[in-house]
């Protein structure tokens, strides 16, 4: 299940919503990808993509997901 | 509502020129009207157009450093405040690191453009801002350990709501300076830029048509992707890695931080992944998300066709990986002044190291790699006012498959200029007692590496505070493929009463012979600033041996360097030397060079 998802901070909040692919600062919306039951948040479903085809294989176990994607 | 009409190549061609035209004479009204040094003699700045949706159609060849960032403040300042939101003739600055910035100097000023009521697309520049409060004058806290030592930094605000300023907000911004004359000369410059460029979008709106320029910005982008695009599918498939080291974050001692990437070449998409660089330092050498972006998309315009139009459609077949939380991606709030100034530079160079293994003709040898950041400030002795600068030097750069390496110039994250010393000394309490060439500085190679300089100033003042923020001072520039390394750097100290040069660390106990910050020196102390040389590129003995002899009489190498290193022998005869070809031959042969 994935979705696009608003960011609605408070006006005093520090903290930043980072693609956890491409490591891109979010601001105001974000992909929303759940998986292993882990909460993702992406640019778009470009890094969505890229996510499971490039990362998950490379560096998933180390991250602790059990599956490599394939 | 865009129309998708399609433009003959002419038109398309003009539209381009006269918008990228457009952002040069923004960029020279900045410097015709600015008042500091760093705007008006370094063209530390950057002017952009951008369309209704936040793509960058246009911008002049100024700091590849901010074009890339600005990118990245534009989308995030329209998503921010919301489109509905710009009104005709406001002006918002950004200077906010969290927010898509590059780091705190940096200031974006950005402008909505209506024309006939309806908004056609943004004009803004960014610009190094000198003094912006903080820790340390010049806005250079070397020491910093969070943002919020770095200066005053502000969210996207509105100072002009419709063509009027917005006091409260000029008063908090030139409280927060040292030197707000300055600061407030220099964001008119920037508002000035915004002038012209509004009066250049409306002409061209009126001459061709509001959805003719709009769909021609389109094109455009769809035009440079494609070429982009068939640039990357002439770079071989694979996977390519390299790295680099940051020697100190001005926090720790002697604790380096590596740059890495993998860059995987697919068709026509090129991937960075910078996975592999460290966790982000606690002093400032860590950089934004933007700074590592730009310094990307850099080396990739430095390695295909000049000739494609410098637009976002460029960036699409490039994507990034760059973890939070490393020193190529500073996580909140971690400090990263240091980052777009000195270490933007280290990952070009770490990524033509990666291609070397790819594309060998289109890269270079690692350059000098360091602005050689040096800030200071006071009260000036003729003014009693309180002033501020920030000075840049030039380095060697590197060897090339075409040619030597550059002397001397400024490094590749800015087409920057250094301050001239004339006006140097007239504006500043120093006096310039050195300004060379290092000779020999550059590795050596088929093709030289470029020479680094070499800058001594006395202090006249009886105070000045310094900072500094300076890398490749223990390790010099890389060479490729037999090329040699450029000489280090260096940053020393001689007091009034001393007769030797010394590191800070030695002379103050700075954590960072290199990287400090808020330094007093006094009347008759003087500095020595010796910038880093570039790597040499191709094995020396395989050197014209003209281009040898040249050197030599140019100062730049030595007489047994002709020999041992370059396998060239020389013959005097009277005043001059002559080449031995047969002998060069014959010794070249002795080494294994055909």
């Amino acid at each position: 299940m994935a979705q696009w998802e608003p960011i609605s901070d408070a006006l005093y909040a520090t903290q930043i919503h980072h693609c956890d692919l491409c490591g891109k600062m979010l601001v105001r919306r974000l992909w929303h990808v759940e998986y292993e039951g882990k909460s993702l948040a992406f640019c778009d479903e470009r890094c969505e993509r890229t996510w499971f085809d490039y990362w998950l294989p490379r560096y998933g176990k180390t991250h602790g997901f059990s599956n490599d994607g394939n | 509502m865009q129309t998708e009409k399609s433009l003959d190549s002419v038109t398309l061609t003009i539209i381009n020129n006269y918008l990228v035209n457009t952002c040069r004479e923004m960029g020279l009204a900045m410097m015709k009207t600015s008042y500091s040094s760093i705007f008006n003699e370094g063209l530390d700045f950057s002017c952009v157009i951008f369309d209704r949706d936040g793509e960058m159609v246009a911008y002049a060849e100024f700091c590849p450093a901010q074009i890339g960032a600005i990118l990245y403040t534009m989308q995030w300042t329209i998503a921010e405040i919301g489109l509905e939101n710009f009104k005709p003739r406001d002006v918002v600055m950004h200077n906010d690191p969290y927010r898509g910035g590059c780091h705190m100097p940096e200031h974006t000023v950005i402008q909505a453009v209506y024309h006939n009521g309806e908004l056609y697309g943004f004009i803004g520049n960014i610009a190094h801002v000198t003094e912006i409060g903080g820790k340390a004058v010049g806005g250079f806290a070397a020491d910093a350990k969070e943002v919020y030592q770095e200066g005053l930094r502000l969210p996207p605000v509105k100072i002009i709501r419709e063509g009027e300023p917005v006091e409260d907000i000029w008063k908090i911004i030139l409280g927060n300076h040292r030197t707000p004359r300055t600061s407030w000369g220099d964001f008119h410059a920037m508002l000035g830029s915004l002038n012209v460029a509004e009066r250049r979008l409306h002409e061209l709106l009126d001459r061709y048509g509001f959805d003719e320029v709009l769909s021609a910005g389109k094109q455009l982008m769809d035009y440079s992707e494609a070429r982009m695009r068939a640039e990357v599918r002439d770079i071989p498939n694979g996977e390519y890695q390299f790295d680099d080291w940051i020697e100190n974050d001005g926090v720790v001692p002697d604790k380096r931080y590596r740059i890495n990437c993998t860059v995987i070449v697919e068709d026509d998409n090129i991937l960075f992944d910078y996975t592999g660089s460290s966790p982000q330092a606690r002093g400032p050498c860590n950089c934004t998300y933007g700074v590592t972006a730009s310094a990307t998309f850099n080396a990739m315009l430095n390695i295909t066709d000049q000739t494609i139009p410098r637009n976002s459609g460029c960036y699409r077949p490039i994507q990034l990986i760059v973890p939070p939380g490393s020193v190529v991606n500073v996580k909140h709030p971690g400090p990263s002044v240091g980052g777009n100034s000195e270490i933007h530079e280290r990952i070009v160079d770490v990524l033509f190291g990666c291609l070397s293994g790819a594309v060998p003709e289109r890269v270079a040898a690692a350059t000098g790699a360091s602005s050689c950041n040096f800030l200071f400030g006071g009260i000036h002795p003729d003014t009693g006012q309180y002033y501020a600068n920030y000075h840049i030097d030039g380095c060697g750069w590197g060897g090339k498959a075409t040619g030597d390496g550059n002397h001397t110039q400024c490094p590749i994250n800015g087409n920057c200029r250094n301050t001239p010393v004339e006006v140097f000394e007239t504006r500043y309490p120093w006096l310039t007692k050195t300004y060379r060439i290092v000779e020999g500085s550059g590795g050596h190679g088929e093709h030289r590496g470029g020479c680094g300089s070499e800058r001594i100033i006395e202090a006249l003042a009886p105070e000045i505070t310094v900072s500094s923020f300076m890398d490749r001072h223990e390790t010099g520039a890389w060479g490729l493929f037999g090329g040699k390394e450029g000489a280090s750097g260096a940053v020393r100290i001689r007091k009034n009463e001393d007769d030797t040069w010394r590191t800070f660390s030695e002379v103050y106990g700075t954590a960072s012979p290199n990287k400090f910050a808020d330094i007093q020196v006094q009347a008759g102390d003087e500095i020595r600033i010796v910038s880093p040389g570039g790597g040499g590129y191709g094995p020396p003995e395989t050197r014209e041996p003209s281009e040898v002899l040249e050197d030599l009489c140019e100062g730049l190498i030595s007489l047994e360097e002709v020999r041992d290193i370059y396998a060239v022998v020389l013959v005097q005869v009277g005043d001059a030397w002559r080449i031995d070809k047969e002998r060069t031959a014959d010794l070249r042969r002795e080494r294994g060079i055909s």
